[in-house]
């Protein structure tokens, strides 16, 4: 299989933007100026005085803070920073909980075949038909946890069925294959047919998948933070200042364009390289 | 595939990042002139009439939703201003002084204080046509008061003569309330209790039509039957979208109510609501994001058309004294002392009006000069933390229960900080209104949490009485939740209520203050107000210090007509 992915552009530039923020993410807190939740009160709203031009003092106030201070006067630089731990690390646990378990899943029921795959392919067309983002919420209200690891399971959870279908017809495909075929007449045990001659095989549609899942992760994250349903408060994450910042939009724009420019890069990386994967392993494109 | 070509992408991508950063960058200088000006001041004028004006729809609305018609059931300021259209007490309020409404005068009272005698108006209608007795009124107090109802106002009506045998079923009458003629009813009670006029304009003792609500066939939530002004039209309530109502004919009062019809919009979003008003859509409205909050102030056009308003309400942090750390009283004062109350207000942009006691400034009892007021000393606060036995902080996290609002969460994110400089860890637990209700109403649930209380009528005991007696607390279903509980003060409390000379009993209130504040079952913050907006074609309206959204007598100075600059 001819693999041009890294000749093609959009790769490189989703590869350079999700590479940028992760590093962001990874290495940003070691530079951020405060800690997120460092409340600088002399930066509040003020006594209800209005500042110049109608703006509430304080806010906008960009002595020692770059980008200033959010409602509660902590640096929103400093949170921009932090925040992109908690959206990226759901992002890539969440993709890995769905990737194991699609796989998984995928390789047993396109192996072994029999009454589990009619069952657990039953459960994905089940799972497929519910609206994802509203089970989640629903999932996150009831289960009230402000936990990040169990947010990561849950998001995972409700993801794993298309990479499962895709997997399963694929493994169904290598395994009529004729070195397969040998291999199984020599002895060779299933699980050693599917480690070592099928998971290769399926890894490249996994990559493809894996990367988008990445993106669809962190708008779920931003979703569930902007309901309030995300990591517990004063944890900051990228979903959660959006919805901190709506209050003040006519005031100060910022509080919201920033973060909401994180995740559009984040995502925005993540879905390019997916993308771009994905044509260079089509043969239909030079 | 015909994807577009990666560098159209990229450059759309990089002038909307760019263009993004820079509105994000230079939103305190220059935002405001690059977008077209919104109309500053109101839209929708009045045809400037003097006297008061027949006809038109006034349109208003609330948060959440309505969740019941049936005055006797109904206990949540959203069912009230929906009940209070359709129907009416035989006392009421006006600028937080009791009136009489479908009562004559106020009644007659024996001077000791235990009897009183209602006299009723001879021209009062139900919206069926019939005319209201004194039979109404005792049927109605038997109907709250009888358990199978499920009303929650018998705790204002235990002073009544016989009520108890009346609800344990042992009697079929409460003894203490007598027909004497057709428009003559007399109540009893075992001792003098100075709330108990205000209970009688509680929506408890609203008069209902026996043969309405006895009906099988009638749901007594969805389909009202009063005396009001209003009448809610057939169908008329979406449940979850709108209500809608249209004036009774007959009502009794002359020449009243003056609109046609009244449109109350459920769950309308505080933003939501602010653009709709905005635009001319609601006739006014009262719940504003902070940003909102400060348009309006510092709008000119719109000065004549707000008003500010004290509401008698208590807000702060509930600690569950039966879980430690809060069972020690060191702890809670604390966190009564560690609260920097200035700092929260500056946070809300001066919405709020500070305090460090129990009730607020327009109730007797209030002192301005408490001795044990809670204030901000963060010394103090640390020096009590080490009388508690934690000068190194306490080793545990604590969780605070918090509504699920932006506002909850700003001051839970205040409290969280305030509070790790006395060494207490807090982890905020974001549940839902519902939740929180029935959990915090529970024993040894909920160990801290955020708390607001607004008074169900304008006296001490609707504030002492209710939160912090032994007696009203119990396993499931406690008022009293901070489960605080101390015979010195319920016996303090107990005999300011039998008291008759208000100057006695405000410093009996006085003295009961103190000890709340000083035991600290509460961290008490601040005082809301309430702040409202209508159109300048609304008339005759007047914030109702004691009953949110009075909006009965309102008229409208039609025919309206738009445009953005005053006719």
């Amino acid at each position: 299989m001819g693999w041009r992915g890294w000749r093609d552009s959009r790769v490189l530039v989703g590869l350079v933007l999700v590479v940028a923020v992760v590093a962001v993410a990874v290495v940003g807190p070691w530079f951020s100026p405060h800690a997120p939740d460092t409340q600088f009160r002399e930066q509040l709203l003020g006594n209800g005085a209005l500042g110049t031009r109608g703006i509430p003092a304080g806010i906008g106030d960009v002595t020692g803070h770059p980008l200033g201070g959010d409602t509660l006067g902590r640096d929103v630089l400093a949170r921009l920073l932090h925040g992109g731990r908690v959206s990226l690390t759901v992002a890539f646990v969440g993709s890995l909980v769905a990737v194991t378990l699609g796989l998984l899943v995928g390789m047993y029921t396109g192996y072994v075949g029999g009454a589990w795959d009619r069952l657990l392919m039953r459960l994905v067309d089940l799972m497929l038909s519910l609206p994802f983002l509203l089970i989640a919420i629903a999932v996150q209200a009831v289960v009230a946890s402000s936990n990040i690891w169990s947010l990561c399971i849950m998001l995972g959870l409700l993801s794993w069925m298309t990479l499962a279908r895709i997997v399963r017809a694929k493994t169904q495909q290598v395994k009529g294959l004729e070195y397969v075929q040998a291999a199984r007449s020599m002895g060779a045990s299933p699980v050693r047919i599917v480690f070592t001659h099928v998971l290769p095989n399926v890894l490249g549609p996994v990559w493809i998948l894996g990367t988008s899942l990445a993106a669809s992760m962190i708008l779920a994250e931003s979703a569930l933070s902007y309901l309030g349903l995300g990591v517990a408060p004063p944890t900051p994450s990228w979903g959660s200042m959006l919805r901190e910042g709506q209050e003040l939009l006519g005031y100060a724009p910022r509080l919201v364009l920033l973060p909401g420019l994180m995740i559009l890069l984040a995502v925005f990386g993540f879905n390019l390289m997916g993308e771009g994967l994905r044509d260079a392993q089509d043969p239909r494109h030079g | 595939m015909g994807s577009p070509r990666p560098r159209v992408i990229l450059a759309l991508f990089l002038v909307a990042g760019l263009g993004a950063t820079a509105l994000g960058l230079c939103d305190r200088v220059s935002l405001r002139s690059l977008l077209p000006q919104a109309p500053q001041g109101p839209r929708v004028w009045g045809a400037g009439h003097r006297d008061p004006q027949y006809g038109g729809t006034f349109v208003f609305g609330a948060g959440s939703n309505v969740r019941t018609l049936d005055p006797h059931v109904a206990y949540d300021q959203l069912s009230y201003t929906a009940i209070r259209l359709m129907f009416d007490g035989l006392l009421d309020y006006q600028d937080a002084k009791l009136v009489p409404s479908i009562a004559e005068s106020l009644p007659e009272v024996s001077g000791d204080g235990t009897e009183l005698v209602f006299r009723l108006r001879r021209n009062v209608r139900f919206h069926n046509g019939r005319l209201l007795t004194a039979a109404d009124v005792d049927w109605s107090m038997h109907r709250m008061l009888n358990p199978a109802t499920g009303s929650p106002g018998f705790p204002f009506f235990k002073k009544l003569v016989g009520v108890h045998r009346f609800r344990e079923g042992t009697a079929a009458r409460i003894a203490g309330i007598e027909v004497l003629d057709s428009h003559t009813i007399a109540f009893t009670l075992t001792e003098a209790d100075q709330a108990f006029l205000n209970a009688m304009a509680l929506t408890f003792a609203y008069p209902l039509p026996r043969e309405h609500y006895d009906d099988r066939n009638v749901d007594a939530q969805t389909q009202p039957l009063g005396t009001g002004p209003f009448v809610l039209k057939p169908g008329g309530w979406e449940r979850g979208v709108r209500l809608t109502f249209q004036r009774f004919e007959r009502y009794w009062r002359p020449g009243l109510p003056y609109v046609d019809q009244m449109v109350y919009l459920e769950n309308l979003g505080r933003e939501v609501a602010t653009l709709r008003f905005r635009s001319g859509e609601l006739s006014t409205t009262n719940a504003f994001s902070l940003a909102d909050y400060l348009w309006f102030q510092s709008a000119k056009a719109w000065q004549p058309y707000v008003a500010k308003e004290a509401e008698a309400t208590i807000w702060g942090l509930v600690m569950n004294n039966e879980i430690p750390p809060f069972d020690n009283v060191h702890v809670r004062r604390a966190v009564a002392h560690a609260i920097h109350r200035e700092q929260w207000n500056q946070a809300k942009a001066g919405q709020l009006r500070l305090t460090g006691q129990p009730l607020p400034p327009q109730i007797a009892g209030h002192d301005p000069q408490l001795p044990h007021e809670q204030t901000y000393d963060l010394a103090l606060a640390k020096q009590e933390m080490a009388l508690a036995g934690y000068p190194g902080g306490y080793p545990h996290t604590i969780a605070l229960w918090i509504g699920e609002g932006d506002a909850s969460r700003l001051y839970g994110e205040l409290a969280q900080a305030d509070l790790a400089r006395i060494g207490l860890r807090i982890t905020l637990k974001p549940v839902s209104f519902a939740v929180y209700l029935q959990e915090t109403a529970k024993r040894g649930q909920v160990p801290f949490f955020f708390s607001g209380w607004n008074q169900d009528y304008p006296d001490a005991t609707s504030f002492f009485d209710v939160l912090w007696h032994c007696g009203s607390i119990s396993d499931t279903g406690s008022n009293n939740t901070s489960f605080y509980c101390n015979p010195e003060l319920d016996d303090l409390l107990d005999g300011a209520r039998r008291t008759l000379d208000p100057r006695q009993r405000e410093q009996m209130y006085r003295r009961a203050s103190n000890l709340v504040a000083r035991d600290a079952p509460w961290a008490f913050i601040w005082n809301s107000t309430t702040f409202e907006a209508w159109q300048p074609y609304v008339k005759n309206y007047r914030i109702n210090p004691v009953v949110a959204g009075d909006y009965r007598f309102v008229w409208i100075d039609g025919p309206v007509r738009k445009g953005d600059a005053k006719p």
